[in-house]
This record gives structure tokens, sequence and C-alpha cells, in this order.
């Protein structure tokens, strides 16, 4: 501390990320039975005190972030959204029996268009409500710019991705977090986005390649099974063609469960470095490796989990079907089924929020160094901070993040 | 922290980390706690406010020490107590500090779901149903005959039928009983009076089964007509389907299930498990709801039958003779008694609506019998 009451901070500063395994599960497990119980009303409480968890134990230069979101917010922007979803889904339901089906061939993709822009629009206004809730020293942060506007880039971009097989999918991730960025700010302070769409083009372009090989390499396999089969070379064929189906569908799943963390590993370096605010900025010293390396352990848990409620389940119907002689006992392996499947899901979702969402927070924050943070003199914004109505829409889309 | 006592007053003091909420500097002040309120002071000694105890609430901090804010002052005004014993002595004091809290919330939100999931649950088994029971009459017959026409193409798809086409009945030695069945569909059709002739399918397919879909078409497996020991077993089978045509069931059962769906699996939200949960829900009331429908279409198809003069026993009958092979079989519920359990309790309901009935003609002769037996050819 200075004479001003001003305090100015080290020249760098290492985040710090506080929350145990130990201190998260009974937010957790206690969130999800409560989910279960109310069959999913629980839901927006649950994720306020998950983000409340994972932003409280975050530490950056000796202060925590707060966040000061409230579960009856996202409740109400559920009911919001429902209002707008709700008659679009419903429409799209039963259009086509009063309709008519060459109605419909017109209503269907307008509707499905109308979804993919509501759901950008939503993922644009959910980080603003996520954004606004986030406080540090006092200051929250704040997002500018349009949903629409964001959901228009999101979808042309997407289009040009999908047409050039992902060759342009940097150039979409650029525009997309530099649109982000550029209307992000901490208080008064505005952020920048400076990293390009070419520099993750020049990281990611060999994960590209690779992907491309691991994924029609296997697909050409099974081509070139059926068409032997077709000019009755094999004659096993059905076999081959399945097993070759098979093999490839392994192939592929195995190649993505790689490939997919090691490229968001490679985005986050990429997106950290490239982000600013004011004079503040970061560099990383995340490791190729990190994020596959939880996804493997949140997997090897998940197994281990549901072998585990597996054995547990069997043993028990077992002893129930001896008990019973072997006959009637369908009622009884039918609950302990029903049973099974929901500690399954709970277990799953709790280890996934423990091992693998509160690490991958922990690896991203503890991987950074931020520099330039005493210069960081932010004002309260003045504008008010926004609703929750696309964490709603996003939501009763079935999508959402933290 | 010091302590000092002044009389009967305690006071206390320590160090607290303060946010003005304007402005992202942070403070490292001196708090003292006087008689009614707390009193944040600069590190020169100049005080900065004074916060009253009845006004300070607690904002949840995990890091384990007391984070306080101000009622009524700037909305992120934070005060951080990282010292124990202060934050007891101001916990002490404070006497609304949790006030607003989520913890509260959390038990009203319990409750109020529990009680709008009851709700739910019963809209869904009784009010849904009821509403339906209006809504399906009203419904032009093209809503049903579209969903006949979209389902019976997925049926031809994914039902596995014996070599050769799906229908029986075009073959050289099938043509005589499709001859049968098509005199036998026209005298039912006839007397359904429904606004439309209901056509008659024979599957080539071993499952002894038949089904009706919505607004028209109802298929009759060869596999059932093999089990068969009379005409009026198969007329008591078609008039029990187009019971359920003229009933309108198909289109009540996606309106059913779409209600449903919407209901519980788009107001309460997907989530883990949730699919389940739903599924079970519907799962009920689908099956309380078809058991209705069932003996609705029973009564339906014994009208039918005393109708046109013949015998309305005799789909107990089969119904029976069908129960009593699937249990030697070893109680492998299959085929037409999946979905139509308990062929006793509804024999002696076929009976006792059927009781009194004149001495019924068969609707069948011996050869067309004979005939309709063989419509799918040869059987493996």
């Amino acid at each position: 501390m200075n004479e001003t009451g001003w305090s100015v901070g080290p020249a760098e500063a290492r985040p710090r990320f506080h929350g145990t395994a130990g201190a998260m599960a009974p937010v957790v497990l206690k969130g999800l039975a409560l989910t279960l119980l109310t069959l999913g009303v629980y839901r927006f409480w649950f994720v306020t005190n998950v983000r409340r968890f994972l932003w409280g134990g975050t530490e950056i230069d000796g202060d925590r972030l707060e966040y000061a979101g409230r579960g009856i917010e996202l409740f109400l922007g559920f009911l919001v959204a429902l209002a707008v979803v709700a008659p679009l889904s419903a429409a799209i339901q039963f259009g086509a029996l009063v309709a008519g089906p060459s109605a419909q061939a017109v209503l269907q993709p307008l509707f499905s268009l109308g979804f993919v822009v509501l759901a950008q629009f939503a993922l644009f206004r959910a980080r603003r409500y996520r954004l606004t809730r986030t406080v540090w020293r006092g200051v929250r942060f704040q997002q500018s710019g349009s949903g629409f506007v964001y959901a228009a880039r999101s979808i042309g971009w997407g289009l040009l991705a999908i047409v050039s097989i992902g060759l342009l999918y940097p150039f979409m991730r650029a525009s997309l977090e530099r649109y982000k960025m550029e209307n992000t700010w901490f208080g008064d302070q505005k952020a920048s986005f400076d990293a390009t769409g070419r520099q993750l083009f020049r990281r990611g372009v060999l994960l590209w390649l690779i992907a491309m090989v691991t994924v029609l390499g296997p697909l050409a396999l099974v081509g070139r099974v059926v068409s032997q089969h077709q000019s009755g070379d094999a004659p096993s064929g059905d076999v081959m063609i399945g097993m070759a189906a098979v093999g490839a569908g392994l192939a592929i799943a195995i190649a993505l469960v790689v490939i997919l963390p090691l490229y968001q590993a490679i985005e986050f370096r990429w997106w950290a470095q490239g982000s600013r605010i004011g004079e503040t900025r970061v560099t990383t010293d995340l490791g190729l490796f990190a994020f596959l390396r939880i996804y493997l352990g949140f997997g090897l848990l998940a197994v281990v989990c549901l072998v585990a409620i597996g054995a547990v389940a069997a043993a028990l119907g077992y002893a129930s079907g001896a008990k019973a002689g072997g006959v009637e006992a369908g009622p009884a392996f039918a609950i302990l089924f029903a049973l099974s499947y929901f500690a399954a899901g709970v277990a799953v979702a709790a280890v996934w929020q423990i091992f693998g969402a509160r690490l991958i927070w922990k690896r991203s924050f503890e991987s950074v160094t931020i520099a330039g943070l005493g210069r960081l003199m932010a004002a309260q914004s003045t504008t008010p901070p926004a609703n929750a109505f696309g964490e709603g829409v996003a939501d009763a889309l079935d999508f959402g993040g933290f | 922290m010091r302590s000092i006592s002044a009389g009967s007053d305690r006071m206390s003091s320590g160090l607290g980390v303060y946010f003005d909420g304007r402005t992202a500097r942070r403070q490292d002040v001196h708090v003292e706690l006087g008689v009614t309120a707390l009193r944040i002071i600069a590190p020169d000694g100049r005080p900065i406010l004074d916060w009253p105890f009845g006004e300070l609430r607690e904002v949840a901090d995990p890091s384990g020490g007391l984070r306080l804010t101000r009622d009524g002052g700037a909305a992120l005004a934070r005060l951080e107590i990282r010292d124990a014993a202060l934050a007891r002595e101001i916990r002490a004091r404070a006497p609304n500090l949790s006030n607003g809290s989520d913890r509260s919330v959390d038990r009203k939100v319990v409750a109020w779901s529990l009680a709008a999931v009851v709700s739910f649950v019963v809209f869904g088994l009784y009010g849904l149903p009821a509403l339906i029971d209006r809504v399906a009459p009203a419904l032009p017959w093209s809503v049903d005959r579209r969903m006949g026409e979209a389902l019976d193409g997925q049926i031809r798809l994914i039902l596995p039928v014996r070599r050769g086409s799906f229908a029986c009945g075009d073959g050289p030695d099938e043509r005589d009983g499709r001859a049968a069945l098509d005199a036998l569909g026209e005298r039912l059709s006839g007397a359904a009076s429904l606004p439309f002739p209901v056509t008659i399918v024979a599957v080539r397919s071993d499952i002894p089964n038949a089904l009706a879909l919505p607004g028209g078409p109802v298929y009759l497996f060869d596999g059932l007509i093999a089990r068969a020991q009379s005409g009026d077993e198969i007329a008591g089978v078609l008039a029990h389907e187009i019971g359920h045509v003229a009933a309108r069931d198909g289109a009540r059962r996606v309106l059913q299930a779409g209600g449903l769906s919407f209901l519980f699996g788009f107001v309460l939200g997907d989530f883990v498990g949730g699919g389940a949960a739903v599924a079970v829900v519907r799962a009920l009331s689908e099956a309380s709801y078809s058991r209705g429908a069932e003996s609705d279409a029973d009564a339906y198809s014994v009208r039918l039958m005393r109708k046109l003069g013949a015998d309305p026993k005799a789909l107990g009958a089969l119904l029976t003779r069908l129960a009593g092979e699937d249990k030697a079989d070893g109680g492998m519920v299959f085929g037409y008694l999946a979905s139509h359990p308990d062929a006793q309790a509804r024999r002696r309901a076929i009976d006792d609506a059927a009781a009194g009935a004149p001495p019924a003609r068969p609707l069948m002769d011996g050869p067309a019998f004979a005939a309709l037996k063989r419509i799918c050819g040869a059987r493996a």
C-alpha cells in the first residue's frame, strides 16, 4: 500500500484456484440430488452454486472473484425464454399434423434456422449475463454488442467453415472471439483481442491433417470393403462390412477423444495470449496435454464408478432373485434397474463437475500470468447488469456452459 | 485484533479489506465495532463510512472469511474480514446477516417444485387425457389419415417380414384369400359407418398380431390368422382394430405423448436422469391410458359383431388361446399380448357384453376361411 491508499500489486500476478475436490463434492452431490428430486427445477440454483464455488475459489492478485448471480434470476430468465421457445417448439411438433406435409417442407427449415439463430443469440447473451455477474474488487465485468450481430457472424462463418471442411474454422474462431472480447469490459476498461485466425491456423493445421487422416482413413477402408462386397469378391460380405464399420467408428472415436482436447489446449493458449484488458495482458504456459490428461482422468473415474454401480446392482439383483425363487421378480428388477440408472447418471455428472469442469477451470486459470495488473484501475460501469434471458434460451434449447 | 473494555460495552477492532463498489481500488482498512454500527477507517485514521449492524448482509465467501455488504448501499461495495475473531464478533452483533441469502430460498424452491411436479403428474395422468377426449373428436379426419400415412411408411420399412412382399394376397395362390379378406373387410367397414372405407392388409409376418393405423389401414399379421379357428375370431379382432380407428386412438396417443413430453421434457427441462424420469411418467400414463382404450375397443368389437349377427364372443376365445399358448412358451410376452394384458379379464368383459345375443351366423363360410388361411401362401 502506498500513501495514496491505492494498492499497487507486483508487476506480474499468477491467479490461484483454491477449490478442492473435497470442498466441491457436497455442493455438487446436494445439487444433483435436489435437481433429480425436483425433476430439474433446482438446476438453476445448482448451476449458481457451482459457479459461486468456481468463481469464489479463484484468487487474482490476492483478491477473489465473486459470482453475484442468483438462482432465481436464471429461473426467471428460463421462464421468459420459454415464452419465446415454447410456441416455436410446439409449431414444430404439431405443425406437420395440422398444416400437411407440403407446408411442413417449407416451415421445418425455417424453424430450424430460427433455432440456430436463437441458439447463437443465446450464447452471446448468456455470456453477457455471466460477465455482468462476475465481480472482482467490487467492480463488475460488462459486455456490449448485439446478440443478433454475433449470430449473423457465427452462422456466416459457420457455413464457410463447413464448406472448407474446417480449414476456415480458425478464422471463424478469431472473428467470433474478437467480437466477444472487443465488447468485453471490466468496469469502464475495455478489453481487446489481437490474436489472428492465421496464428490459430498455423498452430492447428497439423492437428487438422491428423484428424483428416484418422477420420477419412477408416472411412475409406469401409468403402473398399463395401465395393469388394458389391463386386462379389468377398463371400461373407455383411459380416465384413459390419466389422469394418465398427472398427472405423472405434478408430474415429478414439482419435477424436485425443485430438479434441489437444485442440482445446491449443485454442486456449492462442486465446489467452491474444486477450487484454486496457494495458493488462496475459501469457500462459498451459501444456499441450493438460486438458487431455483431465479428460482421460475423468473417463477413467467415470468407468470405475459405473462398474462399481453395476456390480452393486448385479449383487442386489442376484440376492433378490434368489429370495423370490427366480420367478415373479420383475417389478423388483425394474426398480433396481431404475435406481442404478439414476445412480449412474448422478455419479457421472458429479465426477464430471468435480474432476472434469473444476480441473479445466483450475488449469486454465493457474496457467496464466497477468502482466500490468497494477495499472488496471477500473471505475464501475454505468451500464446496468444484464438479465438472464440468454441463459434461459440456452437452457430451454438444452445447451449451456458453466 | 485488540479488544478494549469500556464499561459494559465491548469495543472490537481489526483489519479488513474494503472495496467501495465504484472503482477497483483495494483499500486495507481498520474496522471498528461501535454500539450501533461498524466503522471503516482509512490507514491514516480518517473514517470512511459507518455501516449500521442492522443493514449488514453477508455475501458468500468460499475462502471461509466474512464478506459483507450494506443493504441499500453501493450494490458491489464489499468489506472482507479475514480475522476469525473479529468476524465472530460481527456475526454476533449483526441480526440480519443472512437475510435474502440463497439458503432460505433453497427450501422454498424444493417445496414448490415438488408441488409443481405433483400437479404436473396429476395433470398428465388425468387432466391431459380429459382434454384430449374433447379435442380429438373435433379434429378433421385428414389429421388421422396423414399420421397413418407417415406411420405406414415407417412400419413397412422396419417391420421384419418373411421373404416376399410386405402385404399378402397378390400371389396366384393367394388371390382367393385376398378376396375372402376383402369381402370380410367390406362388411365390417360398412357396418362401422366411418366416413371412409377401412382397408385391411394381411402382413407376411409370423408374429400373432394386428394393429390399426390412425385413420385407416388395419394390419392383420399372418401369425394371427394361423392361430385363428374361425372366421368370426378374425372378424372380432378386425372389429376391435376398427374400434381403435373410430375412437381416434392414434391421434389421441400422439397428442398424449406430445403433450407429456412437452410438459415434462420441456418445462421441467433436460438434465441428468431427467429423460428417464419423464419416460417413467410417460410409460405409466400410457399404460393406464391404453388399458382404457383396449376395453373400449373390445366393447366396440362386441357391438359391431352383434350388429352383423356374428359371434361377438369369438374375440375372447382367441385372446385366451393366445394367452395360454404364450404361457406354454415360457411366459415370454410378445405380439398381440404385449399391449393387451390380462386376457381372462377381457374375455369375461366381452362375454358379459355379449350376453343375450341371438344365435350367431358366421361371417365367413368354411371355404372362405380356408382360403383366408392361405392368404400368405404356404407357411414355414
